[in-house]
């Protein structure tokens, strides 16, 4: 470092520095402060017509690194300047492929050890008169670099190689054979591949071949251009059968939109590497759009100084946080929430005389739904932090979590029929209550109750993904915290509203009837619906394990049930023994766990192509999607999943119905099945990619037509098909 | 009903302890928003705020004098001279070393002062910044990486000083000088043109 400083000091002056230039050291090879330099070649001779490989050759001392020609965070790629005999040109510098090499918080791209810059030489077929076959002619390069550990060091030479001309090609050298070899094998293979701008990170799905290097192969984009990546941000990478899809983060400190990106994807095991080079244009997924937006904002409020977006395709705000409120009224008629509901009338029938009761009910049971639809809307931004691509209703791909819900609805049924009363107990501890002055203590236990009705209602609407909840979520999940947030304010409040709207409009309430010995037939009524749903849920629960796991769990709902019975029977008996009671926890909690035991073993069944039972569909993915339309074939694909209803319903009216068949026939359009049943990390990228985080969605690429595909409505009719089939 | 919320407060609190794990994203200055605040001490120790130049151009400059992309600006006095023709137009010139301690290019207050008499530097004032906090806020990768934000608070550029990214004085007079370019436009009231760049240089020591 002395050295340098005391060199680059005597030379301050620019006018010495241009008439003398001491550092350019003369020789070849050219020893420098932590390298050496050296220009080679691959032939041993000139030949008219022939082009020559030649390469500057590094040896670089330990801990020492020269930059690729993107350097990454800081750094210069190494320059040179060619000096040839007349009618000899010097080609691009064929880079060999990087390595990351992390300097503290930041990264840069570059070469440790030894390394060969190579570059083709092309050679003309009529050599002029002074290189006759025997002469010499002088290749000269002058190389300029900056070596680096922690300092650095920019060095410059003037290396030159002397070779003979002859007629006919000679021998190649020796020298550094294995390494032109390898730089050779290491130049990229052009990869096709597509790139999705999700916001903060870029998606890149590359077609590689990745078959032959170990189970677990690193996997390392690196863009040619600065500004494209966060550099120093860790890449998730995912190998699939079809190639490798990374997950890297855009650089936060661009200001423009990113149309195009090109650069290297290296896979490495231990000493092999393959390099694949993508160059595709940028599509912009969900998560684009808000950094659009957000960029809009902050022109809008920093005044025409930035440069406006280049592509502004924001969708309002206000429009995404209506259409969330619509899709939670919406959610109130979902069959996954009518359950739920029925308790709520219940709750609204036992005060139907107290017109603030029912009013504090209202409020409670909102805040019962914001709190919880806040809870699951923190989970689910939490998870994705945590890497874990995850979508709306996934809660329903737990095959766990199915069978505690169907164990959960069973026992609120047998409540409802009156098998158990678990209010017994805790409105004793309410008489309890009663010498003391005031009905507080009842109050209070009535607003809760509001309040968890309103939280369970959440929990079971998760996987009824309504129409225009969809695109709202989608919204919400790729968008900051604050926004996601309010998204989902809207939707809480939207689904609240009707029981906002009868505490506060009391007329509804007095149009109810009043209460009696009805009520406890409703009740009972009321049991039913929660049986169908927890049959609902085992039927899902079948689809995610096997039958044999769904009998198991049926065999733990009888243990469970006869549990609460006897529980039941202990609350009505007139000599209360603790042995009963113990027996029914025993009962309960050994019926669950027997019932939920089957998970586990079932857990690895393949459901790849689980629930492709019909001959039309062929199990998705992106690259069958892509194969098909390059046979020019029209291609439609469906997103389902076996526990959505409305994918079912779509099912049955639509892809089943005879005239629908006969169209897809006739436009001979190729139907691709992607089921969401289980979690699947391509399925929830694409529908990300289509702005959604949940199912149903339908797109249809027609065939004349290259670019974005056609989003069909996630409410079906055999009439919308046939129009889209049909250009409509 | 009571037995409904209990089983389901306990799924709303295993989802509630979930998502305590949820993880900030991390901010990066972008030009077209408001430029980071910040409170940095100089090496006279006098205290400096990015608010208390409310109404001023301020330009930020990533110092280390160690580095040959720096001493390619110093040597060829090209950075003074940028330093005096706009602090003489009322632009508030900031210098920062964010070298860890230990680090390259680390310097106590009493020697960034020395550095600063002997290297003739007009700049209003060198932060030091040894934790690397100002650094980070800025995301700042290289020296000399240079920021400019208009009398608004907001970034109008971000990136490099020029567009000769070399440690070679010879590329001084040639190269067009984008912190020069920023500052001319913003102050005769028309749009930066090039807001972004790549910064070049070597690598900030955190």
């Amino acid at each position: 470092m002395m050295k340098y400083c005391e060199a680059f000091r005597g030379m301050a002056s620019m006018l010495v520095l241009a008439t003398s230039l001491p550092t350019v050291a003369r020789a070849n090879p050219v020893e420098a402060p932590h390298l050496a330099a050296s220009l080679v070649t691959v032939e041993s001779s000139v030949v008219p017509g022939q082009p020559v490989t030649a390469a500057v050759h590094f040896e670089l001392e330990p801990e020492w690194h020269l930059y690729w020609k993107n350097p990454g965070d800081s750094g210069e790629a190494p320059g040179f300047e060619w000096t040839l005999p007349e009618g000899f040109t010097a080609g691009e510098v064929a880079w060999p492929a990087p390595r990351p090499i992390p300097v503290g918080p930041l990264m840069n791209y570059g070469y440790e050890g030894e390394l060969l810059l190579p570059v083709v030489i092309e050679v003309p077929e009529n050599l002029p008169e002074n290189m006759a076959e025997g002469s010499d002619v002088d290749v000269s390069v002058v190389a300029s670099w900056l070596v680096c550990r922690e300092d650095c060091i920019p060095g410059e030479a003037e290396l030159t190689l002397t070779l003979p001309v002859r007629a006919e090609p000679t021998p190649p050298r020796k020298a550094h054979a294995a390494l032109f070899e390898q730089v050779e094998r290491e130049q990229p293979t052009p990869a096709r591949g597509r790139a999705v701008d999700d916001g903060d990170s870029l998606i890149l799905d590359v077609a590689v071949d990745a078959s032959g290097l170990g189970g677990e192969p690193r996997a390392t984009f690196f863009p040619y251009d600065a500004l494209v990546l966060d550099h120093a941000a860790n890449q998730r990478v995912e190998f699939r059968p079809e190639g490798v899809s990374l997950e890297v983060r855009k650089d936060p400190t661009r200001d423009k939109p990113l149309n195009t990106v090109a650069g290297l994807v290296v896979l490495e095991d231990g000493d092999e590497r393959r390099v694949f080079e993508l160059d595709a244009p940028v599509t912009r997924g969900a998560g684009a759009d808000d950094a659009a937006l957000d960029g809009a904002i902050a022109n809008a409020s920093s005044g025409s100084m930035a440069s406006p977006p280049e592509e502004p395709r924001s969708v309002p705000l206000a429009l995404i946080l209506l259409l969330a409120f619509a899709g939670g009224v919406l959610l109130n008629l979902m069959p996954c929430v009518f359950p739920v509901l029925s308790l709520k009338v219940l709750g609204v029938l036992e005060h139907a005389d107290d017109p603030n009761a029912t009013r504090r009910d209202g409020r409670m049971y909102t805040a019962g739904v914001l709190v919880s639809f806040w809870i699951v809307a923190g989970l689910l931004l939490a998870l994705r932090a945590g890497g874990e691509r995850l979508g709306w209703g996934f809660q329903l791909q737990s095959p766990a979590f199915i069978a505690a819900l169907a164990i959960l609805m069973t026992l609120v049924a047998l409540n409802l029929l009156g098998a158990f009363e678990v209010a017994l107990g805790l409105s004793r501890l309410g008489s309890v209550g009663a010498t003391m002055p005031g009905e507080e203590p009842s109050a209070r236990r009535a607003m809760w109750s509001s309040f968890m009705t309103g939280a369970l209602a959440v929990v079971v609407a998760t996987p009824c993904t309504a129409p225009f909840m969809g695109s709202a979520v989608g919204f919400a999940l790729t968008r900051s915290t604050g926004v996601a947030l309010l998204v989902f304010t809207a939707l809480g409040l939207g689904m609240a509203v009707p029981y906002l709207a009868l505490g506060y409009f009391p007329a509804l309430v007095r149009r109810l009837p009043r209460p009696g010995a009805w009520m406890i037939v409703l009740r009972q009524v009321l049991a039913f619906p929660m049986f169908a749903t927890a049959i609902w849920l085992l039927a899902v629960f079948a689809e995610l394990t096997s039958s044999a796991a769904a009998f198991r769990l049926l065999g733990g709902l009888l243990v469970v049930s006869l549990g609460a019975w006897v529980y039941g029977h202990y609350q009505r008996s007139a000599h209360r023994s603790f042995v009963a009671v113990a027996m029914a926890v025993v009962l309960v909690t050994g019926g669950a766990v027997f019932g939920t035991r089957g998970v586990e073993a079932s857990q690895d069944r393949d459901a790849a192509n689980a629930t492709v039972t019909d001959e039309l569909w062929e199990p998705w993915s992106a690259a069958r999607v892509a194969e098909l339309r390059a046979q020019g074939r029209p291609v439609l694909v469906n997103f389902t999943a076996a526990w959505c209803i409305s994918c079912k319903a779509n099912e049955i009216v639509v892809f089943r119905a005879d005239e629908v068949r006969k169209a897809l026939e006739e436009n001979n359009v190729a139907a691709l099945k992607a089921d969401w049943t289980r979690r699947d990390d391509a399925i929830t990228k694409e529908l990300q990619a289509h702005g959604r985080a949940g199912v149903p969605l339908y797109l249809y690429y027609p065939a004349d037509r290259d670019g974005e595909p056609n989003t069909l409505p996630s409410v079906l009719t055999p009439g919308v098909v046939l129009d889209e089939l049909r250009g409509g | 009903m009571i037995q409904i919320s209990t089983r389901n407060s306990m799924i709303v609190l295993a989802l509630a302890a979930l998502s305590s794990t949820a993880s900030l994203a991390k901010a990066a200055p972008v030009v077209g928003q408001a430029a980071p605040g910040f409170t940095a001490k100089d090496s006279n120790g006098e205290t400096h705020t990015l608010e208390q130049f409310k109404g001023k151009y301020v330009v930020l400059e990533w110092l280390n004098h160690g580095c040959p992309y720096v001493k390619k600006h110093y040597n060829s006095k090209n950075m003074q001279q940028l330093q005096k023709q706009w602090t003489d137009k009322g632009v508030v010139w900031l210098s920062v070393v964010s070298s860890a301690k230990g680090r390259q290019g680390y310097q106590t207050p009493d020697e960034t002062n020395a550095t600063k008499r002997e290297k003739g530097s007009q700049a209003s004032a060198i932060l030091l910044d040894p934790e690397g906090d100002l650094g980070r806020l800025y995301a700042a990768r290289t020296t000399p990486q240079m920021f400019v934000i208009d009398p608004r608070g907001v970034l109008i550029y971000a990136g490099a000083i020029d567009d000769k990214a070399s440690t070679n004085v010879r590329d001084v007079p040639g190269a067009t000088n984008y912190v020069s370019a920023a500052l001319d436009a913003a102050l005769a009231g028309k749009k930066v043109e090039v807001t972004t760049t790549r910064p070049y240089g070597c690598s900030v020591k955190y």
